[in-house]
C-alpha cells in the first residue's frame, strides 16, 4: 500500500492573477482519512481540483505513488487510482443511475464491473431501487449516494470528497458519514473536505486547516477540535 | 408541372390557388386533405435536412460549447463533392454520398485541430468568430473554384415519383427521408450503446464530471466533430439532386439549423430533432395554406414565441440534455 501516498509540496494555484493556494503542503498516507478544514473561499475545493487535474498548479509538486500528477490529464489521474467526488454531486442528470455508475467505471475494461455495481448497491440499497431512474430526478441524498458510488466504480486507492453532506437531512448526513467510514475501513485513503465539522471530527484521523490559501494548522483531529482557529473557521458551524 | 426547385414552390405553382381571392373558395382549399398530406410529406423531407445539420450542431455545442457555423460550409461542400464525384469521376451516386461524408469528416477534424482546439482555452466568442470565418472562407473559396451558378445533380432515381394517395414525392425525396431515418437511428444507437457514445453524452451533460470519471475530452471532441461534419456533408449530398445549390446555401441552412438548435435547447439532441420537425412542417404547412412568403415569418415567429415562454428552449431543462 506504500504506492498510494499523496503528497502535496508547496503547491500554488492561481485563478488568473488571483492566488487561490499559496504554497500548501500536505500528506495523505496510505489508508489514512484526512480532513481538510477551512472557511468558505479558503481554497479547499481548489486543492481537490488541483489534485484531480481539473486545475493546473502554477508551482509545486503533487505526487501520488511516486509519480508527479502536475502534467497529467484528469483521465490519467483517475487511472492512477484517485477518484474525486465533487462538490454539488455533478452527476450526469439525463442518464440513469445505472448509466452513471457505468460511467464511473469508464477507465476500466475488466469483467468485474457488474460485481462492483452490486457492491455499490449493497452499500446504498436505495440506488438499486432507483437504478433505471434519471439521476436528475433523484433526491439530494440519493444523488450524493450515487456520486459516491460513481467515484467508487473506478476502484480508487484514494477518494477525494468535497462537501459530501452539504444540504442533506440529518439522518442522511449520518448515513453518508457511515459510508465514508466504511470505505476507509476497507483500506481506501480519504481526503475529506467538509463544512460540517461534526462529520469531519467523527471520522478523520488528522486534519489540516486552510486559511486564505495557506495551511495554518495541522495535527491530530483531537487537537484541532480545541483550536481557536478552527472555531473561527467555523463560526456557527 | 412538378418542377421541384424548392419544396415550397411546388404548392404555390399550382395554378390559381395562391391567388384565389374568394374567402369561400379558400375554406374549401383548407379542407383539402391531399394538400395537407402533400405539405406534411414535403415538410418531412424538409425536416430531414434540418435534422441532420442541427443534430451535428447540437452535438458540437453540447460537447464543446462551440456554435460551429462552419458546418454550413460542410453541408455546401458535401453537395459539391457529390456533384463532382458523380459528374466528373462518374462514381455511382451512392458512393459519392459516402465520399461526401468522409471528405467533410476530414475537414471537420482539421477545423477542430487547427482552429477550435487552440482557441477553445481562450474562451469567449473567439470560437464563434472563428467558425464564421471558416464559413466565409470556404464559401468564397467555393465561389472562386466552382463559380456562383446554381447546379443540380441528376438523381439516380431520375424523375420518378411516388404517389401516396393524392400526394406526390419524388423517389429521391423518399430516399432522403429514409436515409435520414437510418442515419439518425445509427447515431442514436451509437450514443446509447457504445462506450464512446456514452462518453459523448456524459461530456455534454457535465464536462467536469466526465473528466473526473476518466473521459478524455480531446478524443470525444474529435469524435464529435467527425460525426457532425460527416452528417452535414451527407445532408448536402443527399439534397443536391433535389434543390439547386450554389456556394451560398451553407449560410442559409446553418442559420435555420442554429435557430432550431436554440429553439430545441442548446445541446439537446431531442430538441434538435423535434425542432427540425416543427420548423420543417411549419414551413410547408404555412406555404400550403397561406403563401410561401409567410413560411419563414411563421416559423421564426413560432420560435420567438416559444423562446419567450421557455428561454432555455423546448428541451433545454436545467442542465444540458443529450
Amino acid at each position: 500500500m506504500s504506492g498510494c501516498e499523496l503528497l502535496l509540496e508547496d503547491v500554488s494555484v492561481c485563478y488568473g492573477r488571483v492566488p487561490a493556494l499559496q504554497g500548501i503542503s500536505l500528506r495523505v498516507g496510505p489508508g489514512e482519512l484526512i480532513a481538510l478544514l477551512g472557511a468558505n473561499g479558503a481554497g479547499k475545493t481548489t486543492t481537490l481540483r488541483a489534485i484531480s487535474g481539473l486545475l493546473r498548479p502554477r508551482s509545486g509538486r503533487i505526487r501520488f505513488g511516486g509519480g508527479d500528477l502536475a502534467r497529467l490529464s484528469p483521465a490519467a489521474i483517475v487511472r492512477l487510482g484517485i477518484a474525486h467526488c465533487p462538490e454539488g454531486r455533478q452527476l450526469f442528470p439525463e442518464m440513469t443511475v445505472l448509466e452513471n455508475l457505468e460511467m464511473g467505471a469508464f477507465t476500466r475494461d475488466d469483467p468485474e464491473i457488474a460485481a462492483d455495481i452490486e457492491r455499490v448497491y449493497a452499500l446504498f440499497p436505495r440506488l438499486r431501487e432507483r437504478r433505471h431512474q434519471r439521476a436528475g430526478n433523484l433526491s439530494g441524498g440519493e444523488q450524493q449516494m450515487l456520486a459516491i458510488g460513481r467515484a467508487l466504480m473506478s476502484r480508487p486507492k484514494l477518494l477525494l470528497f468535497d462537501e459530501p453532506t452539504m444540504g442533506l437531512a440529518p439522518y442522511l448526513v449520518d448515513e453518508v458519514t457511515e459510508a465514508i467510514g466504511q470505505l476507509h475501513r476497507q483500506g481506501i485513503s480519504v481526503l475529506l473536505v467538509e463544512q460540517n465539522v461534526h462529520v469531519a471530527f467523527a471520522v478523520a484521523e488528522r486534519g489540516y486547516v486552510l486559511e486564505n490559501g495557506r495551511i495554518v494548522l495541522e495535527g491530530p483531529i483531537e487537537t484541532l477540535r480545541e483550536d481557536e482557529r478552527v472555531k473561527r473557521a467555523y463560526v456557527g458551524g | 408541372m412538378l418542377v421541384i426547385v424548392s419544396q415550397t414552390s411546388y404548392i404555390c405553382q399550382e395554378p390559381g390557388w395562391a391567388k384565389e381571392p374568394s374567402g369561400v373558395q379558400w375554406t374549401v382549399e383548407i379542407m383539402d386533405l391531399d394538400i395537407l398530406v402533400q405539405a406534411v410529406l414535403l415538410g418531412l423531407f424538409n425536416s430531414s435536412v434540418y435534422a441532420l445539420v442541427a443534430l451535428g450542431l447540437t452535438l458540437i455545442f453540447g460537447v464543446m460549447d462551440i456554435a460551429d457555423f462552419a458546418q454550413g460550409a460542410l453541408y455546401m461542400l458535401g453537395a459539391y463533392v457529390a456533384f463532382y464525384a458523380s459528374q466528373l469521376l462518374g462514381l455511382p451516386y451512392f458512393l459519392s454520398l459516402g465520399l461526401a461524408g468522409l471528405g467533410m469528416a476530414a475537414i471537420g477534424v482539421l477545423n477542430y485541430l487547427l482552429v477550435y482546439r487552440p482557441l477553445h482555452r481562450v474562451g469567449g466568442a473567439t470560437t464563434f468568430i472563428a467558425a464564421l470565418g471558416i464559413l466565409l472562407i470556404l464559401e468564397n473559396a467555393a465561389i472562386f473554384r466552382f463559380g456562383a451558378d446554381f447546379r443540380l445533380l441528376p438523381s439516380p432515381f431520375g424523375h420518378a415519383k411516388l404517389a401516396l394517395g393524392g400526394a406526390v414525392l419524388t423517389y429521391h425525396q423518399v430516399f432522403t427521408i429514409g436515409m435520414t431515418g437510418l442515419l439518425l437511428g445509427a447515431v442514436w444507437l451509437f450514443l446509447q450503446r457504445t462506450k464512446m457514445g456514452k462518453a459523448l453524452r456524459a461530456m455534454s451533460q457535465n464536462r467536469d464530471a466526465a473528466a473526473l470519471v476518466g473521459v478524455e475530452m480531446h478524443k470525444v471532441a474529435l469524435l464529435t466533430f467527425t460525426l457532425a461534419a460527416a452528417l452535414a456533408g451527407i445532408a448536402g449530398a443527399l439534397v443536391s439532386p433535389t434543390r439547386a445549390f450554389n456556394p451560398t446555401i451553407g449560410g442559409i441552412i446553418i442559420l435555420k439549423s442554429f435557430a432550431i438548435v436554440i429553439f430545441g435547447g442548446m445541446g439537446s439532441i431531442k430538441g434538435a430533432l423535434v425542432g427540425a420537425l416543427i420548423i420543417g412542417l411549419t414551413e410547408t404547412l404555412v406555404a400550403a395554406f397561406t403563401a410561401a412568403q409567410y413560411s419563414d415569418l411563421v416559423a421564426f415567429g413560432l420560435m420567438i414565441a416559444i423562446l419567450l415562454v421557455r428561454p432555455q428552449g423546448l428541451f433545454g431543462g436545467g442542465g444540458r440534455t443529450a
